[in-house]
């Protein structure tokens, strides 16, 4: 298991980025699911900078990855408030771009491309693993 | 009009084409960082009167739901105007998240810019 700490702040994305893309690649993840598990990492990281801390204090959130027994596992930890971004619940599809909504975009690609994922609360701490098969 | 944002890792420029079509070309990361840099161009290319804006996509390497924000909005924007939107030659990993996002059924996702063409004119 390999580990990153990264500080609620956006511009910590691209290291997140970097990190996620040579540890994944490093493992053996293929290529495309690389960049898949880089759009959901981004997505609910950034989720965590928005939502989880009300003090706009500095925090920290822990990523850690393993692959094993066909799978590849990202865990997301951070000390905010319990927050489930799957509790919102799914949107319809919107049937016209003026009824499409703007929001929430970044949960529902998190959905759609790793519908294994799972949130739980665990030790006082939000935990978000993404998993997805590998190959 | 190339602009480029060398600590964003993206760039984005736009041409007139024959037909008074606008396209806009964006690439490297659209994501925040990204997406901050070349929004306020993006949206001064295209919120033209009635426009035919086409956004080509080709050089894009990484699309985050922030980048898609700013496509939503930019489509909204131009149909309140009359105008219309369509996004071109997205690689094959930008094309999954924008169908997983339900991008495609609200804004023409083409493989070339005669459809593309087509799209917006039609």
């Amino acid at each position: 298991m390999q580990v990153l700490v990264v500080a609620n702040d956006t511009a910590e994305l691209r290291r997140l980025s970097e990190w996620l893309v040579s540890t994944a690649s490093g493992l053996g993840v293929p290529g495309p699911l690389v960049g898949e598990l880089e759009v959901c990492a981004n997505e609910a990281v950034m989720n965590v900078i928005s939502y989880a801390w009300e003090d706009g204090g500095h925090h920290q959130i822990a990523l850690r990855i393993a692959a094993g027994d066909g799978r590849v596992t990202l865990e997301i930890e951070d000390d905010g408030r319990p927050y489930n971004p799957f509790d919102a619940p799914e949107p319809s599809r919107p049937s016209s771009l003026s009824d499409a909504p703007v929001g929430g975009l970044g949960v529902n690609i998190i959905r759609k491309l790793m519908p294994a994922s799972r949130y739980e609360r665990r030790g006082g701490r939000n935990v978000l693993t993404l998993t997805a098969a590998i190959g | 009009v190339l602009q480029f944002f060398p600590e964003a890792r993206v760039e984005i420029d736009a041409e007139k084409l024959e037909g008074g079509i606008i396209r806009v070309r964006l690439a490297g990361r659209m994501d925040v960082q990204g997406t901050s840099a070349i929004e306020t161009r993006f949206t001064a290319y295209t919120v033209a009167d009635k426009g035919a804006v086409v956004v080509d996509l080709s050089g894009v390497t990484f699309l985050a739901s922030i980048g898609i924000r700013a496509l939503i909005l930019a489509a909204k924007a131009l149909q309140h105007r009359g105008g219309k939107i369509a996004l071109l030659n997205p690689d094959a990993a930008v094309r999954k998240v924008l169908e997983m996002a339900g991008v495609d059924s609200l804004i023409p996702v083409c493989d070339s810019l005669e459809a593309a063409r087509a799209a917006v004119t039609a």
